[in-house]
């Protein structure tokens, strides 16, 4: 069981989540869009990849991470997001699109794609992605994919990636290596 | 200043405030703490994982990054040793995992909070433990194959211990959330776990003894908390429920599995107890009427030789077996008292090896035989420092200073546990500095001066040693200043010096010493790249059986890639965790040196 954090932090953890989010983001996942299954590295080594059936009626996408968006626009609790910097999941395309466009030259190729929605080095100040929020919880019936690498790491690492991996196997998800 | 931060051994992060900001400081990267974003509050606090609050004036990040990398190493070994009762897995990877397990189960407090988790609750029936315990069996896994064994002995036990919990919990706490939070703390203090093996033991006494130490510890019996109250109301359920003459190991659902012979652990039939229980009641003990004193003398040690060997080569049933034997000629032919001193030597063989359970078991023997002998009392209070359970440590070791208050040991034992517990000023407190005349005095010299080193004062340690090298006129003093000298040395990188000034051939220095020693100088090779000379050194320590000296040796050799195999790159969080258990083994072996 969770213990439940002090109410004092609870409330102070709300500052940048509460700006965007009001009184549920206690209840709010975040995830980054993803067209290789890859996640920002400085947030952790491995990526779980949600199915689409399991996230698309409860998640919403936003042009950059929320902690650079509060500050880039100086949204204020209360406000509205500027228009044309968020959208539904179903118009995450259409987000994409707008936040992109500059970039797609005629001598881009569709191997560049996933770097281009993506783009972490380790470094959370050069980190750049679509975040997602997903209100609620979520189970391993939500999970597609995980990624990362399982041959690297301390021993205890490995071991636990071995039995990770044959988890996901036995429940019929996939490790994708990388 | 660090004024909050919650910690999550489970998925190795720490979020600490720091002047109203939140920062995150994960295991991957210790060395870069990050200002939390919404999506760090989000992994850490919103996907179920375990935290603990610390708040206080003492937290600083030195602090939290040590506590992390322990607490993760904890719950690593709990998944792992969780993990080799999965039936799920295959059969290679259980038993990687129970070997990987027992591997981080020589770490004390490790140990102490795995045996702690894995004993508190029942399992699912899928849980395959027969077989888990076969591969550790197999994989000379002791320690992982002991609590296997536990549990196989005290489901019974395990179950009734936490049903009776709930249903006497609730009419204790205002809320779900208090009583889940004091669950925690008793879950996490051993309470629950050492209940069950009481009463599968069918120990009374053992049973009575745990709710009295336990309900005493300050944080059990806080105003806030019932814990002392909820204690005593448990053991009543418990034994109206179980009647206690009638608990029987093995009284478990899963049976035993075949062609395997069974640890004699937990021991509700235990025929040693009996036997024990008629040594202390007898009145008198007629000498010998086959043997000699010096034949029964050259017996009893030739015991002690083999009981020992199998001790350091793993083999725990047989050395249970050997210890069966050894107790049967003590009570055919000798004395409770001499027994109680072979009990304590060999238990304190069992330390030096890890074999934990097996010391517990010595020390309780030889409590089971009503002397009042202080080597009973601090082997017991070593047993417990040694586990990680410096609490109990030092309440025996409290307890035994009421006792024998003039005994220099007994105050040296309970400082060196103050001093694991970074109490630094209790420490130069409770130990004189002067004047420094007598062999103790200059051993609590040496003590106070090794609590400048661990609190980071590394100069003030130096002079100290350097002063106590130079002027202490005992020998083996010397020695132990010298070896500690050359660890502070290390810590501030001062290799050279310790090549220079630290001989392993010197008289009076045994082999632990010297097996300390030649860490030390493969460490200081290494760190000056003298990989060649370092793989040399550590080459000597091949035949080392203390597990600390291994540990530290393959702390080393990883560390700074000495092998081939160990020639991996390592992320800067593996090279800040090897350097913990460096400075954690060099630390504990300069204080036992």
């Amino acid at each position: 069981m969770r213990k439940p954090a002090p109410s004092e932090f609870d409330k102070d953890r709300r500052g940048v989540g509460g700006t965007v989010f009001g009184s549920y983001a206690d209840e709010i996942r975040y995830a980054a869009l993803s067209l290789d299954g890859s996640g920002p590295h400085s947030y952790g080594p491995y990526a779980m990849k949600f199915r689409d059936i399991a996230i698309r009626s409860r998640a919403t996408t936003m042009e950059i991470n929320s902690y650079d968006f509060v500050r880039k626009y100086d949204l204020k609790p209360g406000n509205r997001p500027p228009p044309g910097r968020i959208a539904s999941w179903d118009n995450r395309h259409k987000l994409a699109v707008a936040k992109l466009a500059e970039h797609l030259t005629p001598q881009i190729i569709e191997t560049d794609f996933p770097s281009l929605l993506l783009s972490s080095a380790g470094n959370r100040a050069t980190d750049d992605f679509i975040e997602v929020h997903i209100y609620g919880t979520f189970d391993l019936n939500a999970i597609e994919s995980v990624k990362g690498i399982s041959t690297s790491g301390s021993r205890d690492e490995r071991d636990l990636l071995r039995m990770v991996k044959q988890h996901l196997s036995n429940a019929g998800k996939a490790w994708i290596e990388g | 200043m660090i004024q909050q931060a919650f910690i999550s051994g489970q998925i190795g992060k720490v979020i600490y405030t720091e002047d109203d900001r939140h920062f995150l400081l994960t295991v991957e990267h210790l060395e870069k703490p990050v200002e939390c974003r919404p999506m760090d509050l989000s992994l850490f606090f919103n996907y179920g994982a375990e935290f603990t609050t610390l708040s206080g004036a003492q937290l600083d990040l030195a602090q939290l990054k040590a506590q992390l990398i322990a607490r993760r190493q904890a719950y690593r070994a709990l998944t792992l040793t969780i993990s080799g009762l999965d039936a799920e897995l295959d059969h290679e990877c259980r038993r990687a995992a129970i070997e990987t397990a027992e591997s981080l189960l020589r770490d004390g407090p490790t140990h102490q909070f795995v045996r702690a988790r894995m004993l508190a609750r029942p399992l699912p029936a899928e849980a395959d433990i027969e077989i888990a315990r076969d591969i550790a069996i197999r994989s000379d896994a002791t320690s992982v194959g002991l609590l296997y064994q536990h549990l196989l002995d005290s489901e019974q036990a395990i179950s009734l211990v936490y049903e009776t919990w709930l249903e006497a919990a609730p009419g204790y706490f205002a809320s779900p959330e208090e009583q889940a939070e004091s669950e925690s703390m008793l879950l996490d203090l051993g309470v629950f776990a050492e209940i069950a093996l009481a009463l599968t033991r069918g120990d009374v006494t053992a049973l009575s003894s745990i709710i009295i130490t336990y309900g005493r510890r300050p944080e059990i019996n806080s105003k806030s908390r019932q814990g002392a109250l909820i204690l005593n109301d448990l053991r009543t359920r418990l034994a109206a429920k179980w009647g206690m003459s009638k608990i029987q190991s093995g009284g478990n659902k899963r049976g035993r599995g075949a062609g395997v012979e069974p640890e004699r652990i937990a021991e509700g039939d235990d025929p040693v107890h009996g036997i024990l229980a008629e040594f202390r009641h007898r009145r008198e003990h007629p000498r010998s009427r086959t043997l000699r004193a010096d034949e029964a003398k050259e017996k009893v040690d030739h015991q002690i030789e083999a009981i020992r060997k199998h001790i350091r080569r793993g083999n725990i049933n047989r050395a249970g077996t050997f210890l069966r034997d050894l107790i049967n000629f003590h009570v055919e032919h000798s004395k409770r008292e001499h027994l109680g001193m072979s009990l304590c030597a060999l238990a304190k063989v069992a330390i030096d090896t890890s074999a934990f359970e097996l010391a517990e078991k010595m020390v309780h023997y030889a409590l089971m035989l009503g002397i009042d002998d202080i080597v009973i009392s601090t082997t017991q209070a070593q047993t417990f420092k040694a586990m990680g359970r410096f609490d109990e440590a030092l309440a025996v070791y409290q307890e035994t200073m009421t006792r024998f208050s003039s005994n220099r040991i007994v105050r040296t034992g309970y400082a060196s546990v103050l001093m694991l517990m970074n109490r630094f000023s209790d420490v130069r407190a409770l130990l004189s500095e002067t004047p420094l005349s007598s062999k103790d005095d200059w051993i609590d010299y040496h003590i106070i001066a090794m609590s400048f080193l661990k609190s980071g004062n590394i100069d003030e340690a130096i002079r100290r040693f350097a002063h106590g090298l130079e002027n202490n006129p005992w020998l083996t003093n010397k020695n132990h200043f010298a070896t500690a000298l050359a660890l502070a040395n290390i810590k501030k990188k001062q290799y050279a010096e310790v090549l220079e000034a630290l001989p392993t051939n010197v008289i009076g220095l045994d082999i632990f010493q010297r097996q300390t020693r030649l860490a030390l100088i493969g460490h200081s090779q290494a760190a000056l790249g003298r990989k060649e000379e370092a793989v040399q050194t550590l080459a000597e320590l091949e035949q080392a059986v203390n597990p600390r000296i291994i540990n530290l040796k393959e702390a080393i050799a990883r560390r700074y890639e000495l092998t081939r195999q160990d020639r991996t790159t390592l992320s800067p969080a593996e090279q800040v965790a090897l350097e913990t258990v460096i400075d954690d083994e060099e630390f504990f072996l300069a204080m036992a040196a």
